[in-house]
């Protein structure tokens, strides 16, 4: 039906399609409140700063949290700010509040971007399956540098891979920075040795126990807690490497899962797409 | 606020499998299919369960955070008939799939078949809108590589087509949530449908349209679904059956409880905030949709594109029910999308058995198919039937209603009328032409079909549910109403439900 449509009239409605998505993000400028005008206080992520929802809510007196200008929160309920290293048995517990907020407040979300990735990945194994391995004409060897050079950087790489997903809830970074990290080292691998070529049957378990581990953290929450993906282990005092309950056991599961599964979406792509 | 947090296992338990197939696909590629029927069956009878046992309405707190602190799922009626409507034909499918996925990487088709199922649900069932996103990831990348999948080179250029558009519209929906977040800072669903009036006007209408632009791709309205035909045509009969039986459910699903419960202004007759009426702007894409459509399968030669082009007018009438935005028609809406689904899936999986014993997709090529395959053609027949809406079939009911709403909406509603009866009076003239060549005309040769017992199940399924329907509407009909009351009346329906605490405004 389309391709019978001439050149200049699918031109002339591109452009107009496009003109009008202009108009209407120039509209939103005009209409967007300025920055000094936007009341941060009145959303959701005020509570999570201040660590602590129920407190919070008592704060507020009941239903105002919905009004549209910002309410001054009440004096007569105490409040205890947190101190690193001395508060204890928070409500959450990571001293990251971006980690509290893509992990626990928010895990749900997480979980299902871990399924985007990982979907991601199946769908190029699916897609790229039967796609006969071809041995390049050209044989360039690294050099003595990149193969040494690769494998000594391998082993420091992927122990800041590990540190960076395990001190996910102290530190800016967390389970998908600190996978890429460990993913990036193997990638030096491919480029050091000629005919590279990571176990993939064992990334694949990898990447299916670490994913198991996740939904099944979610599911001991449903019987521990009563709720899906609760955490059911102590929150501990900030600041601790042992704290914050489940977000580091998230985490490493998280950081093992993309690190396996970036590895396994490069072999399928180095192997697979080798011009000859 | 009744909550009954176990229901969570709807979509964990589905994400659980779907990592463990990979490994089940060490043991036996045929052990990895077995679990998606079995997975799949779970959430059926889970469905199932929720509807007999009148646990609905009720949320599900994620992480002991309560709304809208946190996430939530909130299951009313609308959403546990859409996911036993989901569940059950995602079951007949994998069903179907034990018998014909043989080709290519299985264990990993498997994995993304049962993800785009699980992730339907999670789509259905989830009461944020930021998470609706996440599951339109999942549901939309599950859905670009099996489209992708199959023996045939013209899968590919379809799965691209729907790869660009649909990630498109995934963005323009991500930045209409950016706009609702910076007027009002909250991403769950029942306290932006409380406070909805609080934005501005002007941004509001914008984030509206983007939402509907973004939306409106997976729902196959007119001008955004330009992928139909080309992407249903080239994946594998079991892939366009998934396609057109629960991804199409997902996104009108998603596109009315953002127009009706989130934006939406309560009244006789549902309309929106804003400067603009979205659900007219809907009525007149869903109107623009059926013509098109049923006129473009009039033309079809090929009877997978006809079944595609089909498949769009249908989502046009489902829309159209919805934005008259009465109870009536939403009822209408919710009936006539249950009929769709599974009349739909169900053409999609003959036309499979068919096409697997080397008779081609050409509408010659149906002629005689009564002496090769009674059966098959009868279970068709029933399918094409109850799309054109012939009493005694599904398909009767929901078009009755559905002009009913029209009637008694009026104005340019009366227009819809019109609408409907053409696009029935199209809808017969090419299917009981193909239905026609299937019993008067002589074959070339008489080989007989043998159906193997898998496809089969599903096929029988199918064809007594929809004369089940036809016979007795209030299988459907009674849920279907609590639906629509669900959307109609979005404070009493919904917010309260899941916040209880809430002023609206």
């Amino acid at each position: 039906m389309m391709s019978d449509t001439p050149e200049i009239v699918k031109k002339v409605f591109a452009i107009f399609v496009v003109g009008v998505l202009i108009i209407g993000f120039f509209m939103v400028f005009t209409q967007m409140p300025k920055g000094n005008e936007v009341n941060v206080n009145n959303t959701v992520s005020r509570f999570y700063v201040m660590k602590d929802v129920d407190q919070a809510t008592q704060m507020l007196d009941k239903g105002t949290y919905f009004n549209k200008d910002m309410v001054p929160l009440r004096n007569d309920v105490p409040y205890t700010p947190i101190t690193f290293g001395k508060s204890e048995n928070l409500e959450d517990g990571a001293a990251n509040v971006v980690t509290s907020i893509v992990v626990d407040y928010r895990g749900f979300d997480t979980l299902g971007e871990v399924t985007v990735l990982f979907l991601a990945a199946s769908g190029v194994m699916l897609v790229l399956h039967g796609e006969k391995r071809k041995v390049p004409k050209k044989k360039i060897a690294p050099s003595e540098i990149m193969y040494v050079g690769t494998r000594i950087a391998f082993s420091v790489i992927f122990l800041f891979g590990i540190y960076v997903f395990i001190h996910g809830h102290l530190t800016p970074g967390g389970g998908f920075p600190g996978g890429a990290i460990i993913a990036s080292g193997i990638l030096g691998l491919f480029l050091g040795r000629q005919g590279y070529s990571p176990n993939k049957a064992g990334l694949t378990v990898f990447e299916s126990l670490s994913g198991m581990a996740y939904a099944i953290i979610g599911i001991i929450g449903l019987v521990a807690e009563k709720s899906f993906l609760a955490n059911f282990l102590p929150t501990g005092t900030i600041g601790n490497l042992f704290s914050a309950g489940f977000i580091a056991l998230i985490y490493i599961a998280i950081g093992m899962k993309v690190g396996s599964e970036l590895s396994a979406v490069t072999n399928a792509m180095i192997v697979d797409t080798e011009e000859d | 606020m009744k909550t009954y947090n176990l229901a969570a296992l709807l979509v964990g338990v589905p994400l659980l499998m779907a990592f463990s197939i990979p490994l089940f696909g060490f043991i036996s590629k045929q052990l990895a299919k077995w679990i998606t029927v079995l997975t799949l069956g779970f959430e059926f009878f889970f469905g199932l369960y929720i509807f007999f046992w009148h646990i609905y309405p009720f949320n599900v707190i994620m992480g002991n955070w309560v709304p809208p602190f946190g996430e939530n799922l909130y299951i009313g009626p609308f959403a546990t008939v859409l996911i036993i409507l989901v569940s059950f034909v995602g079951l007949m499918i994998s069903i179907y799939n034990l018998w014909s996925a043989n080709h290519g990487d299985v264990v990993h088709f498997a994995l993304l078949f049962l993800m785009f199922v699980g992730g339907s649900i999670g789509l259905i069932s989830t009461g944020d809108i930021f998470n609706i996103f996440i599951f339109m990831e999942i549901t939309g990348i599950s859905s670009f590589a099996l489209a992708a999948y199959g023996p045939e080179r013209r899968a590919l250029g379809g799965a691209f087509k729907y790869l660009v558009i649909s990630s498109i519209g995934s963005t323009l929906y991500l930045f209409g949530v950016l706009l609702i977040y910076t007027q009002l800072g909250t991403l769950n669903i029942a306290e932006i449908a409380a406070r909805i009036s609080q934005t501005t006007s002007g941004l509001l209408t914008f984030a509206g349209i983007l939402l509907v632009a973004g939306l409106a791709v997976e729902a196959e309205l007119f001008p955004f679904n330009g992928w139909v035909p080309d992407t249903y045509t080239g994946a594998v009969n079991p892939v366009s059956a998934t396609l057109s039986g629960i991804g199409s459910v997902g996104g009108i699903y998603v596109l009315f409880r953002i127009l009706m419960t989130v934006f939406g202004k309560d009244g006789n007759f549902v309309s929106t905030y804003g400067n603009m009426d979205l659900m007219a702007l809907v009525a007149i894409l869903g109107s623009a949709t059926v013509v098109i459509g049923e006129l473009s399968a009039l033309v079809q030669k090929n009877v997978k594109k006809m079944l595609a082009y089909s498949s769009m007018a249908q989502m046009g009438l489902v829309a159209i029910g919805f934005s008259i935005g009465s109870k009536l028609g939403a009822y209408a809406g919710v009936f006539q999308l249950v009929n769709h689904s599974i009349a739909k899936a169900m053409m999609f999986l003959i036309l499979g058995v068919i096409v697997s014993f080397g008779i081609g997709e050409h509408i010659e090529d149906m002629k005689g198919l009564w002496y090769k395959s009674p059966f098959l053609t009868l279970a068709f027949t029933i399918g094409a039937l109850s799309l054109l809406g012939l009493p005694l079939f599904g398909g009767f009911w929901s078009k009755f209603a559905l002009v009913d709403a029209s009637i008694q909406r009026g104005g340019w509603y009366d227009f819809v009328i019109a609408i409907v009866l053409f696009a029935s009076v199209v809808e017969a003239f090419y299917y009981l032409r193909i239905v026609g060549y299937m019993f008067t005309s002589k074959p070339t040769s008489t080989d007989k079909i043998k159906v193997s017992i898998s496809p089969a199940v599903p096929i029988v399924a199918f064809s007594i549910l929809i004369v089940a329907i036809g016979i007795f509407p209030q299988i459907v009909g009674g849920i279907s109403w609590n639906a629509a009351h669900e959307l109609t009346d979005k404070m009493g329906g919904y917010v309260l439900n899941v916040i209880p605490t809430i002023v609206g405004h």
